[in-house]
């Protein structure tokens, strides 16, 4: 297990998670397993109910498993890591009381960085999700989908090593979804930012990943790994392929008939 | 402007009616009555509204910290709310005031028993707003405060007690306003000083002036009060204001 783990920036390693107890448990994840490389982008794409939270809980530490573990950098996930682990949500919850500029200066406060430190690096990722202009106003003040870029830049401001995502622009309606795509692939390209990012969205998770993990419910875990070979940069025209069409098939069948592949 | 046209006018039709002898200035009273009180017992009020006053300040704090400290840790914690919020919704119906005599017993008739007796009464309120504002915020701030490494403490004061803050002022309300009528009440009770007592006093003695100049006096204490919660209400109710977002 530990020799996996040291070639690999992120290892999930045999982990299951048991909620309940035995009359009436429920195995939300099963004897799930994962690598990631520096810089890879891997969508995980499965109905819902199949534990694709609870998984990315448990990589940010929020959950202990019930068995098995998680490894960044080689070193055991025992708790959250924000130095380590960046987290965006379906919603932004952005503290609305602090303007745009203070809650991505939140986490660097918390771990008491000196303000005008935190000021010049929350700039900085103002000036990488392009909302510089909009430093100072409230979250009530800006869209739905300024404010998810907000919460990427919260998430990135203390330069963790994997930035863990889930469902993040489930929310948003379908233009500002496309717009929040071609944002996203343009902060991995800048940033090479190792992203997990967790979707029930076929198309999305085709479209921005280069590994897309297909789950399967009761109990969650992974029935197919599918490699995307679309070309980098994605470009919007890639969304009527052909290509990307039949990648999105294949994922359908295998969400389709989940007996068959196990 | 206008406003104060209209308490002159009160108050001129009130002595008008007091000097005309169509209302009895003995119950009445009358405006030159409470000037006369003023200029004669001048220094005694002004030394028993100091010590009213800062008898409501010492319970309020009282009240404030004890109320949103327990509120606190009784919302964000999920036994201990359970088994706090049935007795603090049992106590707050009790009618305190069949403690003040217990508190007198205990402390005295000096300013300290009327700080406890109203820090109690304050209390309560102020620690089920609280409560009950912590449970009702959307815990997901609570997880993401996690994520991003709030420690338990940070989480509960910067992240879940800033959520609450709306509930917790309305809680404020009601505590503050129970903190200057519990003052006032228990001063009237037993003891030897402050706004209650002289009035009380007085009122035994028929000095009609100095009884209507002591309710004046209370009440520029509760509008005082009440001025303090509705700024905290501007800066940190229920709706972030557009305003301060340019500041």
């Amino acid at each position: 297990m530990s020799a996996q783990s040291t070639s690999q920036l992120i290892a999930v390693c045999n982990v299951s998670q048991i909620f309940g107890a035995p009359p009436e448990e429920f195995c939300a994840l099963h004897d799930v397993s994962l690598t990631m490389e520096e810089g890879a982008f891997v969508c995980v794409v499965g109905p819902s109910g199949c534990g694709k939270s609870t998984l990315l809980q448990i990589m940010a530490g929020l959950m202990t498993a019930t068995a098995g573990e998680v490894r960044i950098d080689g070193e055991k996930v025992a708790g959250p890591r924000p130095d380590k682990v960046g987290v965006v949500f379906q919603e932004s919850l952005l503290l609305p009381w602090k303007t745009a500029v203070e809650n991505i200066e939140f986490p660097l406060a918390l771990c008491g960085v000196p303000a005008s430190e935190r000021r010049s690096r929350a700039n900085a990722l103002l000036e990488l999700v392009r909302l510089i202009d909009f430093a100072n106003r409230l979250p009530d003040e800006l869209s739905g989908g300024m404010k998810q870029r907000v919460a990427i830049a919260r998430a990135l401001v203390r330069h963790p090593r994997v930035l863990l995502m889930d469902e993040p622009f489930a929310a948003l309606d379908e233009q500002t979804r496309t717009r929040m795509w071609q944002e996203l692939l343009d902060i991995h390209a800048r940033t090479r930012a190792t992203i997990l990012f967790i979707t029930h969205s076929l198309i999305e998770a085709v479209y921005l990943g280069d590994v897309v993990q297909v789950m399967a419910a009761r109990p969650g875990r992974f029935i197919e790994r599918i490699a995307i070979d679309l070309p980098r940069p994605r470009t919007i025209a890639m969304l009527g392929s052909e290509r990307l069409g039949a990648l999105r098939n294949r994922i359908w069948d295998a969400i389709a008939e989940p007996e068959a592949s196990v | 402007m206008r406003q104060l046209l209209i308490v002159m006018l009160v108050l001129a039709g009130w002595e008008a009616l007091a000097r005309l002898g169509l209302l009895n200035a003995v119950i009445i009273g009358s405006p030159s009555l409470v000037v006369a009180a003023a200029v004669k017992d001048g220094p005694a009020f002004v030394s028993a509204f100091a010590i009213t006053a800062y008898e409501m300040l010492l319970a309020a704090a009282i009240a404030c910290a004890g109320g949103v400290a327990v509120g606190a840790i009784g919302g964000a914690s999920t036994r201990s709310s359970r088994v706090f919020s049935p007795v603090f919704s049992a106590l707050i119906a009790l009618p305190l005031i069949v403690l003040y005599p217990v508190v007198v017993a205990w402390t005295g008739i000096g300013p300290i028993s009327k700080v406890i007796y109203a820090g109690l009464a304050g209390f309560f309120p102020i620690a089920l707003a609280t409560v009950s504002g912590i449970r009702s915020i959307d815990l997901r701030y609570a997880e993401l405060a996690r994520a991003l490494g709030a420690t338990r403490r940070q989480i509960v004061i910067q992240v879940m007690l800033r959520l609450a803050l709306p509930a917790v002022l309305s809680g404020l309300r009601v505590g503050l306003s129970l903190v200057i009528i519990s003052v006032v009440q228990s001063e009237m009770l037993s003891s030897v000083d402050g706004l209650g007592f002289l009035i009380s006093y007085h009122r035994s003695l028929f000095n009609v002036g100095q009884v209507y100049l002591g309710i004046i006096l209370v009440l520029l204490v509760a509008a005082a009060g009440n001025f303090a919660v509705s700024a905290l209400e501007r800066r940190f109710g229920r709706r972030p204001s557009l305003l301060q977002a340019g500041a």
